[in-house]
């Protein structure tokens, strides 16, 4: 049984020379997903402290970063359960590893996270409907079973660079 | 008993039957017509390498009978043939081969030029293979990934064995195998490991076996396709092990493709493992050590060949059993015209013929390396047969063991034996015979590969498991001269598969939405595709969505534009260098107009650039560019080595554009800030909150009117759009979609990229030569840009008013010539006249001013046609 679940966060992304990113990893406030040398999405509770303290970190070492709160941009979802793994080999070529990973996942580009019992899927908001569609029609036969309702996304593992 | 349909009748089947033995059972000697004589061709390999057996089964065409198990209610039949494959009057064809050379097609109906597409038809139709469903219905197949270190093909005790190597040692491996484990062996010891050996590997918790799996490629990666009874299993391997065997020689003699003759490991499993007699009275030609071993099965198994041909030392037990022993005979033809009737033989004692039913031959085999081939320059090894054809199973499964050990266990492709006689059939499958091959030689086609274009041969289902050796030896022994053979390139697919598993995993195109999809469904509006994103049309009376515009207070959906924020101290630098708009000295709060164009001066989209202030812009450019305009600005940005931020705000920004006469007061309802012409004038734009929504509005005028384009938070987006529709209830506002917005911006005389542009089209062919600052620094195409307006333009999208109402496209006349097309047209209800937009070419140096698009004239125009001095649009 696999359960495909939305799920809510916020989000913030940080551009910033490679050094001023390398510090995001630091602290405790949040995850960030370093999605590119020069660019981090860090996940939180809350976008607003997050902006601060982003701000705050990257600054001394690139005064022109640029910190966004882009929560609305992206869309969640999780694979839970057993058969997760087998819905996720369906919808995408990415190979799974714990910590993140980038590729395509039902044909859109997505950050891949790999947590102890579930499969986070971060991509456009644009897309939400699509990949959702996309899972249930090529993982039907997989028993993929839709809860109500989303659910908080707090990252379990800190990916770091 | 269970049983398949074949051809309306039940033909029963035994446990464990493919299809092909379930039909020999009945008596089925024909399985299908060759592709062009229509010659008989009847179970020979059995082993899946070959096209003799090609069936239709439950619709789908070429299937091989002998790999695929019967199952209850399966329906079977023949291919090809015309009115049947029994009585084929098509077979004609095989007493005209002069008629039909070799190539025959390249050089026959080229005149009159309707002769060939005539032929075609019917030589297509004539072919002996099978038909295609036409039914509309999709199968949907399955994809799904498998990531292992280590990939093998082949489940027989060379890829075994590479396998248990490889797990031992902690890898994770796939193995596939397209028949079950030991289908192919004979019951023996050999067999007996084989399976014990995969029972062994398969609980290894690191090893997964997948039998009737079939590889169809390696490609880059490696990545190895299996099709399977759901679908693709797209196996992604950190190596290969290929341990796909050998396949028997195919012998080459006259009459070698008559249904009677079999290669050895056929026959022999026909017997053994089938309990089915090959025929009555079967001669055997056996020269390898493994036909001698096939020779004892078939010889235990109650079949007497009435001779056997032999130059190899045969044990005692073999040749005591054998009435008529041949020994420096020499295989010259098979006869016989349905089936096999007699073999002839040359002896010491002159030319013998025997009376036969079956032809058993026993040669040698060579390896079934395709794959291998496929992976040159890969990670991919061979293990067994493949790599040594012939050798013994304990060398296979060391070889095996050695190639699962070590990931650089590279093997060389040997052994070569290929089998010319006199004449025969080369390549089965195409019918190409020897005597083919020497004629295209002689007419100057001299290299496999170019040799292999003409005649076709490799072409044909088996993709050269039977025949291309013997085209490469072939050439080599044509050219006389000491070169080694060169083998044709393999390439996938290595066996034959279903259309339906390669569309595995394939879909259309992703769907965008915006915020507002099902706002926009809640008001009746008819979605569409627009690109990648659906999009609303219309919600009803699209005339009045116009007027709206024109009129009162409209709003629209633009969040699919591309959004961007660029920042970091070289900001301005980077869209100086880029752009061909001036950036420098645009004040925080203004915008302008911005083009892209490629190197060579061409426009390649456009939008608007905002100053933000702080060093930092943001970018707009049109709703389907989003990605490319993206990848084109970070290479940009790499190239120059400029400190720059940029961020894709498109999908976390919605847009609503709000536009209209009274499309201020509007907005002025919902927000405390001054929207005023003062605060907020023409390509203007400002921090504002909206029914509580912080927004970035921008005054731009792609409708012609007022317009505040409303970037917000995208999850805010339905609530601003409810609250704007509120707010103008009294006003009459309505939303407008994309057919309004289309005649709006066309009486604006705006373009719309893609429709109305070429490929070539540079700034001063659209009229946009005023969005270019030449006398700005370098950005990208200006050097081109220099060099196309020093001509003379001989080619320029103009505005048209139309007597009546053309289609979009049709072309435009002057003086009897084509000189343009329209590429925008519609009716405007303001201007009551049907307007739009199109490309001319000049007419020795001269723009026509009246043209002819079909029927209705036209005149050329300046644009826009609505409101040419912009007051609306200021006010």
């Amino acid at each position: 049984m696999v359960e495909l679940v939305p799920m809510h966060a916020s989000f913030v992304t940080c551009a910033a020379d490679p050094a001023a990113i390398d510090r995001l990893v630091e602290p405790a406030f949040a995850v960030a997903l370093r999605v590119a040398p020069d660019e981090a999405l860090v996940v939180a509770d809350d976008a607003a402290e997050v902006l601060r303290e982003a701000s705050d970190l990257l600054a001394p070492v690139d005064p022109d970063a640029v910190v966004l709160d882009t929560t609305d941009g992206w869309a969640v979802i999780a694979l839970e359960g057993d058969g997760a793994a087998d819905v996720f080999a369906r919808v995408s070529q990415v190979r799974l590893a714990p910590g993140i990973a980038q590729g395509e996942v039902g044909g859109v580009p997505a950050i891949v996270v790999a947590e102890p019992g579930r499969i986070v899927l971060v991509f456009s908001a644009m897309w939400r409907e699509a990949v959702r569609e996309r899972i249930l029609a090529d993982g039907a036969g997989l028993g993929i079973l839709e809860p109500d309702g989303p659910r908080r996304w707090t990252p379990a593992t800190e990916a770091r660079p | 008993m269970p049983s398949i349909a074949f051809e309306g009748r039940p033909v029963p089947f035994e446990d464990g039957d493919t299809v092909a033995i379930a039909l020999f059972r009945a008596g089925v000697r024909t399985f299908t017509r060759s592709i062009k004589h229509h010659r008989r061709r009847g179970l020979y390999c059995l082993t899946g390498d070959c096209a003799n057996c090609l069936v239709t089964v439950d619709g789908v065409p070429g299937v091989r009978s002998c790999v695929i198990e019967a199952a209850e209610g399966m329906r079977v039949r023949r291919e090809g043939g015309w009115p049947s494959v029994e009585l084929d009057l098509v077979s004609i064809a095989d007493r005209l081969h002069a008629l039909m050379p070799v190539g025959f097609y390249y050089k026959a109906f080229v005149r009159p030029r309707i002769a060939w597409p005539i032929a075609e038809r019917f030589i297509r139709r004539a072919t002996g293979v099978g038909t295609l469903p036409t039914s509309s219905s999709p199968v949907h197949r399955i994809e799904r990934n498998v990531h292992v270190e280590l990939a093998v093909v082949g489940a027989g005790i060379a890829g075994l064995s590479a396998a248990r190597a490889a797990a031992e040692a902690g890898e994770h491996v796939l193995v596939a195998d397209e028949r079950r484990v030991g289908e192919l062996l004979l019951p023996g010891t050999d067999r007996d490991a084989v399976r014990a050996l995969a029972e062994d590997v398969a609980g290894l918790p690191n090893v997964s076996l997948l039998e009737r799996h079939t590889a169809i490629g390696v490609y880059e990666g490696p990545i190895v396709p299996l099709a399977g009874p759901d679908g693709i299993v797209r196996v992604h391997a950190g190596r290969v092990v290929v341990a796909t065997g050998a396949v028997e020689a195919h012998p080459v003699f006259p009459g070698n493709d008559l249904p009677g003759v079999f290669l050895a490991r056929g026959a022999a499993r026909l017997a053994t493992a089938f309990g089915v007699r090959p025929g009555d009275r079967v001669v055997a030609v056996v020269d390898s050590h493994e036909a001698i071993e096939q020779l004892r099965v078939l010889l235990s198994s109650g079949v007497v060949p009435v001779g056997v041909v032999t130059r190899a030392a045969l044990p005692e037990d073999v040749r005591e059993a054998l009435p008529h022993l041949l020994r420096d005979g020499r295989l010259v033809r098979a006869g016989g015209r349905r089936a096999l009737r007699e073999v002839e033989l040359e002896t010491p004692g002159g030319i013998r013929r025997i009376e036969a039913d079956a032809l058993v031959v026993g040669l040698g085999t060579v390896p079934r390396d395709d794959l291998l081939r496929m992976g040159d320059g890969l990670p991919v090894a061979g293990a067994g047969e493949v790599i040594r054809p012939g050798c013994s199973f304990a060398e296979a499964a060391e070889s095996g063991r050695a190639a699962g050990r070590s990931p650089s266990a590279w093997a060389s492709v040997a052994g070569f034996a290929p089998v010319l006689g006199r004449d025969g059939y080369v390549c089965p499958c195409e019918d190409v015979s020897l005597h083919d091959l020497e004629r295209a030689w002689a007419e100057g086609w001299r290299s496999s590969e170019i040799l292999k274009r003409y005649t076709t041969a490799t072409m044909g289902p088996c993709q050269g498991a039977l025949c291309s050796r013997h085209l490469a030896a072939f050439c080599s022994r044509a050219r006389g001269r000491d070169e080694p053979p060169v083998l044709t390139t393999a390439r996938p697919p290595a066996r034959p598969v279903a259309l339906e598993d390669l569309a595995a995993g394939v879909h259309a195109i992703v769907e965008k939405r915006t915020a507002l999809h099902e706002r926009h469904l809640a008001a009746g509006g008819v979605v569409a595709w627009s690109g990648s994103w659906k999009r609303p049309y219309r919600y009803g009376d699209w005339i009045d969505e116009y007027r709206a515009v024109r009129e009162r207070a409209s709003i629209m959906d633009v969040g699919t534009l591309a959004k961007f924020l660029v920042g970091g101290r070289d900001a301005a630098r980077l869209l100086d260098a880029v752009f061909p708009t001036r950036i420098e000295g645009l004040a925080p709060g203004r915008s302008r107009y911005l083009l892209a164009l490629d190197e060579a001066g061409y426009v390649v989209d456009d939008g608007m650039v905002l100053a933000l202030g702080e060093g930092r812009f943001a970018l707009t450019s049109t709703s389907g560019g989003a990605d490319r305009m993206e990848a084109w600005l970070r290479d940009r940005v790499d190239r120059l080595s400029m400190h720059v931020h940029l961020v894709n705000q498109t999908a976390m920004l919605g847009a609503i554009n709000l536009a209209g006469p009274r499309a201020r007061e509007v907005l002025q309802r919902l927000s405390d800030d001054d929207v005023g012409a003062d605060a907020l004038p023409h390509l203007g734009h400002a921090a504002i909150t909206v029914a509580g929504v912080a927004c970035r509005a921008m005054r731009v005028g792609f409708v012609g009117e007022v317009s505040f384009e409303l970037h917000h938070a995208r999850g805010r987006g339905p609530h601003l759009w409810d609250a704007l529709l509120e707010a103008g209830r009294d006003l009459g506002i309505r939303p407008h979609g994309l057919d309004a917005l289309d005649l709006l911006r066309l009486e604006k005389g705006h373009i719309y990229l893609g429709q109305d542009t070429l490929p070539d089209d540079h700034p001063w062919k659209l009229g946009l030569g005023w969005a270019v600052a030449m006398d700005k620094g370098d950005f990208v195409g200006r050097t081109a840009l220099e060099r196309m307006r020093a001509l003379p333009l001989e080619r320029a999208l103009v505005g048209l008013r139309f007597d009546g109402t053309p289609r979009r496209g049709t072309p435009l006349a002057a003086h009897g010539r084509i000189v343009g097309r329209v590429t925008s047209c519609g009716t405007s209800p303001g201007l009551g006249r049907t307007i739009g937009l199109g490309w001319l070419r000049a007419v020795d140096g001269v723009f026509p001013d009246r043209v002819t698009a079909g029927s209705t004239a036209a005149t050329v125009v300046a644009r826009p046609f609505y409101d040419p001095e912009g007051a609306r649009l200021r006010g």
